[in-house]
């Protein structure tokens, strides 16, 4: 061995000794990924809950009776606005949960929008009441509460509107955490 | 450490245990490539979250601690790049391994080694500590680094001259 392996193998030995077992802190187990699967749930539960309001309580769509056969050509779908809400950890609710202004802002956005027949808002524990009656044997949900439910906005759309430019329109406005729409070419 | 805290039933290697077993030279490894002792111990923490998440994908035992020392690395590389970053608009990051307050307690002779290594490219440094510290040899080194046996054979000898010419001696 040479000089400067020498002198590194030294340097790298006493500056390793330098950390004794007992100052280090233990390593941790490695837990669940929460605020991932939080995201996940609600992306889950959002796309659940956004087709459940068919026929899980909201009246979004007509009663299959009152859809007249024209509806097979031209298909009546439905869109849920879900607003930003403190725990959600996404990326685009950074700046925490919607305030009232920005759901007024989408209300009225929604309202304007040629596509949009008419707009019904849903308060968190609304949605959580849906929730419970439709989701009650889903294992997988039995930890939601209502602090886990957004405010959302339910938009029936008129038949044949062009549901993709309708999400696209208010799915970036600010507070917005999705819009998920019925129809499954959205999706 | 709790070790039913550690203690995963399902995995196909046991990467807590290993963990467990090479905590203290994993942390020392990861001070040597980023410096200092909180950092080196968050990317050993992180490189056990990691690979214990990937454990699944780990069958042979025999390579299990080179893909450990991997995750270090690879942690440390992410750090590294991560000051990088902030040096261009900060003031630069004094390391405590290295720093001048070091050589109280390395000496001034040992801290000169360490300046001189830190300066190097980064697989060289990366060669030079596996080899110098770990004492692996060119195959364990290879694995770690994911290259050529050759080719860490290259590294370290183009590392020693480098670190030689820094320090003023031939290699």
């Amino acid at each position: 061995m040479n000089g400067v392996e020498e002198r590194l193998r030294e340097a790298l030995g006493e500056a390793a000794a330098t950390v004794r077992l007992e100052d280090l802190r233990p390593l941790r187990a490695p837990e669940r990924a929460r605020r991932r699967f939080r995201v996940d749930l609600r992306w889950a539960a959002a796309a659940l809950l956004a087709g459940a309001a068919v026929g899980g309580g909201v009246t979004l769509l007509p009663p299959p009776a009152e859809q007249s056969h024209t509806a097979a050509v031209q298909p009546q779908h439905g869109m849920t606005v879900f607003f930003c809400i403190e725990r959600i950890g996404a990326l685009k609710c950074r700046d925490g949960a919607a305030t009232q202004e920005q759901m007024n802002a989408v209300r009225r956005r929604l309202e304007s929008l040629p596509e949009v027949q008419s707009v019904t808002f849903e308060t968190p524990e609304q949605a959580y009441e849906r929730f419970r009656r439709t989701f009650t044997d889903k294992q997988r949900f039995a930890k939601m509460t209502v602090a886990d439910m957004s405010p959302m906005f339910h938009a029936l759309l008129r038949p044949g509107a062009d549901v993709r430019r309708a999400q696209s329109v208010v799915q970036n406005m600010p507070g917005v955490f999705m819009a998920v729409t019925t129809d499954p070419d959205t999706w | 450490m709790e070790a039913e805290l550690l203690l995963f039933r399902d995995a196909p290697v046991d990467v807590a245990s290993i963990f467990a077993a090479h905590h203290l030279g994993l942390v020392r490894l990861a001070l040597l490539m980023v410096g200092d002792l909180a950092t080196a111990e968050d990317v050993v923490q992180e490189a056990f979250a990691r690979t214990h998440a990937g454990r699944g994908r780990l069958r042979d035992p025999a390579s299990v601690l080179a893909y450990i020392r991997s995750a270090v690395l690879n942690q440390c590389r992410s750090v590294l790049r991560r000051r990088a970053t902030v040096f261009r608009k900060a003031l630069p990051y004094d390391p405590p391994v290295w720093s001048a307050e070091s050589s109280v307690l390395l000496g001034e002779e040992r801290r000169e080694v360490l300046l001189a290594l830190r300066d190097l490219p980064r697989r060289q440094r990366e060669a030079l500590v596996l080899r110098y510290y770990l004492d692996l040899s060119d195959q364990e080194i290879a694995e770690t680094m994911g290259i050529g046996a050759s080719t860490v054979r290259s590294t370290i000898a183009r590392g020693l001259a480098a670190l030689g010419r820094a320090l003023g001696e031939k290699a």
